[in-house]
């Protein structure tokens, strides 16, 4: 920026002008609120001297002039707009478009009558007694500096209640949407899931952008998953090549339950990717895989910390990265064992594709176990595309621009196939095969 | 395999630190404190060239500008570097009368190593080890020097080699290691007394395995030895480093810098087994080793190999590295790190892939008893030009009973797509299964564990000379003694 004494902080800004706009005039509500800012403004923005932090830099996401759409007119999208981002006609999905809640372009026909699927702002206004004890408490305001500035600034977003022993078999899709509004926003969309003992539910949420829309998306998505309960989950990233994403996941477990849930990659000039899960009971099973395709100048960073906190627990990480051109890829994952989870199997690894010779890659997995009944292992790969194998398939009458193409899908397979939700899995299939410079030439070779 | 000797668990009880007596050996000390006189006495003292004394002056300059890491994952009070003596030289070694020969050594300090296992006399020759013995801040005893000259090799204190080699202690001191380089080895660049220095001339392989024991005698001394080895295209040298100290309440700190160079075709080994004094039960005393060892393989197909064994100190913060400069340069870092009781170790490799058609292996074995708390913590780097690297690395961690803890901390960074990079890291403790399968052919409890434990470090016991070995094996089992069952 060319301004040399930058005034209060454009986010903070931004909230005094929307603070009136707000969901959620309750006591607890505001309090929470008041602890993000607190954090915010007390921790300011994460900078690369933070471990954390060491390989991203959030520095034009802190200096651009964000506005906040809440203050803008709302968008002229219509259900076209948003169809190659949508699954079919019949699926439960909430559409959020610039922060705000468009039940236009929703629909809620399909979520089953069991479950409750609703904007958070109308929960919050409506029957903030329902949400009580539930949000800000798996993603508390103090986690982070973006995730206090999310809890303080957040308009709106998805809220997922399935109650005890129902089973959601249909997926229910969230999408959040940025368009191009003549100038740079800022987005905080806020994820609440629920899934109340032995129930079952699959949620997928969609980060995408039209236009190439110069947005900021700091998301928070929090998830509880009861006593033998399963949540599925897919993230998926789909945003424009001009955004700055930042999201972050916080999934608590408890005893018996099951979280398959995988961050998907596509979108955003600059990715940054939270993922942290609680296992607090006994016997969990915690599935978190990810894959991300960087091309052109594109910065991923996965940053995951899963956290054994009683016996029996078993977490298996996957995250796979393809990068491209001069993208980078990081990836940073820790497994927490803590005195007592004895039993624990935790599992962990990162192989990386470079195809390109610009492109780079940072991988730090880590353990650190303070029990000593435990099987934990991780492992990096990082590589190009294997000479051999593209001669094995070269001798059966590929191009070699097929053969390598090939040879990156079939590595992103291992990831998208284990995706338990089939329209995501469908339409993340798709997205590899057209992230390929010769996705066809692999589609005729299938 | 036969199994290792057989003690009874209170006769290895009783060995416990076996090297931790002191002895009362005269010694010219400076006064507790740090400072610029401080430095210039030190500097004074080893009768330094005026380049040296600026050099030592820059270095505290810039270490008193400098803050402490706070990063390693290990926990310690706060060090007062004011209140610490930072020379101190046995009597014997003051440089009028420095010995000539062995048979004038002060018998006090032969009698000292004697008792530390490492004869200065003629039996060394024996097994082809030529010793470098350090007492506290200077080298007493150099056995071997006049065979090794005869082949060119140089093997010396490094005050020695100041005066008598000073181009090329010169041109290679600081050129690894610079005096900017981190807290630890910028106050090790300002205050190190002595330590081993060693050149191998073109084309010499040298005979012997070099070796230098350090050890601690003094109480409240910090102990700053700085080596550095040199091997000439086409040479190769082995080289032995041990450590003792003596039981002491108060922490000892203890900061070298190894620098190691090799030029084309040469190999250097480096090999440790590292048994500073622990601390006792509870955790008290102990020295803390924050070590800085770092190698260059600067020529084509050079070779850097680190072996260590990790075994004493209750803080051990050591990181020997390797920057593959050259074409075809081989970097290997082979480490088993025990903790027991109170102890810490946060300590690893980094591998710097600069030339083409690098290579390097990692294997890092570390064994967490009792309360103890083992980190690995590493990085391997290719560079954007350094075309078909490879690296693999290992990092396998065993924890015995439920209050300590193993920890892996790698950082991958590849810049350039032709690199083949693997690593992988476990963390297990010892079966029940292998534990039955000894039992129930005869082996009691702590025999099958030492038996498991030196399976699960083979790798590294491996690469470490013979003798080195043996010691390596013996220490293990004495440290796991009462960790088990």
């Amino acid at each position: 920026m060319t301004q040399t004494q930058p005034q209060l902080d454009v986010h903070l800004a931004n909230r005094r002008e929307i603070e009136g706009q707000l969901p959620g005039s309750t006591d607890w509500v505001s309090d929470l609120r008041r602890r993000g800012l607190e954090t915010y403004e007390e921790e300011g923005w994460p900078t690369q001297d933070e471990e954390a932090w060491k390989y991203t830099s959030l520095q034009a996401a802190r200096e651009t002039e964000y506005a906040s759409p809440l203050t803008l007119d709302e968008a002229d999208v219509s259900r076209e707009d948003l169809a190659e981002f949508t699954f079919d006609a019949t699926t439960a999905q909430l559409v959020f478009v610039n922060g705000r809640y468009r039940a236009d372009l929703s629909n809620l026909d399909a979520v089953p009558e069991a479950a409750t699927v609703r904007p958070l702002a109308d929960v919050l206004d409506e029957d903030p007694g329902r949400v009580r004890g539930l949000l800000g408490e798996y993603a508390e305001p103090e986690d982070e500096p973006l995730t206090g500035l999310n809890t303080a600034n957040f308009a709106d977003g998805a809220y997922v209640e399935v109650p005890e022993t129902e089973v959601v078999e249909a997926p229910i899709h969230v999408l959040y949407l940025t368009t191009d509004v003549g100038e740079p926003i800022a987005v905080h969309p806020r994820t609440l899931i629920v899934a109340h003992e032995s129930s079952q539910v699959p949620v997928v949420e969609t980060y995408a952008g039209l236009d190439d829309v110069e947005a900021f998306t700091n998301a928070v998505t929090e998830v509880f998953t009861a006593k033998n309960a399963t949540v599925d989950h897919v993230k998926l990233n789909r945003e424009s090549p001009e955004t700055i994403h930042v999201g972050t996941q916080e999934f608590e477990q408890d005893r018996d339950s099951v979280v398959r849930s995988n961050t998907v990659t596509f979108g955003s000039k600059l990715t940054r990717n939270n993922v942290y899960d609680m296992l607090v009971g006994e016997g969990i099973d915690a599935n978190l895989n990810g894959l991300y395709m960087g091309t052109d100048d594109q910065h991923i960073d996965n940053y995951t910390r899963i956290r054994h906190d009683e016996p029996h627990g078993d977490s298996h990480q996957l995250y796979k990265g393809i990068l491209d051109d001069s993208s980078r890829g990081v990836f940073r994952g820790t497994i927490f064992v803590s005195p007592g989870a004895q039993k624990t199997d935790g599992y962990q690894h990162n192989p990386n594709m470079i195809v390109s010779e610009d492109a780079l890659a940072n991988s730090v997995p880590q353990l650190e176990i303070f029990a000593d009944d435990v099987k934990c292992s991780h492992g990096s790969t990082t590589g190009d595309v294997d000479d051999k194998w593209i001669f094995y398939l070269r001798s059966r009458g590929l191009s070699e621009d097929q053969a390598r193409d090939l040879i990156v899908y079939s590595f992103a397979g291992e990831v998208v196939e284990d995706i338990t939700i089939e329209p995501a899995r469908d339409t993340v299939r798709e997205l590899v095969l057209d992230n390929l410079d010769h996705g066809d030439a692999v589609r005729d070779a299938l | 395999m036969t199994p290792p000797e057989s003690k009874t668990i209170e006769e290895i009880a009783d060995e416990d630190y076996e090297h931790g007596w002191s002895m009362d050996i005269p010694a010219t000390e400076a006064p507790k404190g740090l400072n610029e006189e401080i430095v210039e006495y030190i500097s004074e003292e080893n009768d330094e060239p005026e380049w040296l004394k600026e050099w030592r002056l820059k270095a505290y300059n810039h270490w008193t500008e400098m803050e402490e890491p706070d990063w390693p994952n290990v926990e310690y009070p706060p060090i007062d570097f004011q209140d610490m003596k930072y020379y101190s030289a046995p009597e014997a070694g003051e440089e009028e009368d420095a010995p000539e020969s062995l048979d004038e050594v002060d018998d006090e300090i032969l009698e000292m190593y004697e008792r530390l296992g490492i004869p200065l006399g003629e039996q060394k020759r024996l097994q082809g080890v030529a010793v470098d013995a350090v007492v506290d801040s200077v080298s007493v005893a150099t056995t071997f020097k006049e065979e090794l000259e005869d082949m060119g090799v140089i093997f010396c204190p490094i005050s020695e080699a100041v005066q008598d080699y000073p181009d090329i202690v010169k041109k290679h001191l600081g050129s690894v290691v610079p005096i900017t380089d981190n807290f630890y080895a910028t106050l090790n660049s300002a205050v190190f007394s002595d330590g081993s220095f060693c050149y191998v001339p073109e084309g010499v392989e040298c005979p012997l395995e070099l070796s230098t024991y350090f050890r601690m005698n003094a109480e409240g001394t910090g102990q700053f030895e700085r080596t550095l080895i040199v091997a000439e295209p086409d040479s190769y040298v082995s080289y032995l480093e041990g450590c003792t100290a003596p039981a002491r309440r108060d922490h000892q700190l203890h900061a070298a810098v190894v620098e190691l160079i090799a030029k084309d075709n040469a190999e250097i080994k480096y090999s440790t087994v590292q048994n500073w004094y622990p601390g006792d039960e509870e955790g008290e005393g102990g020295v803390y080793n924050f070590v800085t060892k770092r190698g260059k393989a600067a020529g084509r197909n050079s070779k850097i190999s680190w072996a260590q064994v990790e075994t004493g100190s209750a803080i051990t913060w050591k990181y020997p590295s390797c920057i593959l400069a050259g074409d075809g340069s081989v970097g290997e870092f082979y480490s088993v790190a025990i903790t027991s009781r109170h102890q810490q170790a946060d300590t690893g490799t980094k591998m710097i892939h600069l030339g083409d058609d690098t290579s390097s292996t990692i294997i890092s074995k570390s064994i967490s008893a009792d309360q103890g708390q083992n980190t690995y913590r590493g990085q391997v780097k290719i560079n954007e030009g350094a075309e078909n690297a490879r690296n693999r690395s290992e990092c396998d961690s065993m924890l015995i009973g439920d209050e300590c803890g193993a920890h892996t901390f790698p950082y991958i960074d590849v810049e350039n797509p032709t690199a083949q990079m693997e690593h992988e890291a476990t963390t297990t403790k010892i079966g029940e299964d292998q534990m039955f399968y000894l039992e129930q052919r005869g082996l009691d409890e702590e025999d099958a564990v030492r038996m498991i434990v030196n399976g699960f470090a083979e790798e590294v016991l491996d690469e470490l000379p013979m003798e080195f070995a043996v010691e390596a094996r013996n220490l293990l089992g004495i440290k796991l003694e009462g960790s088990v069952g």
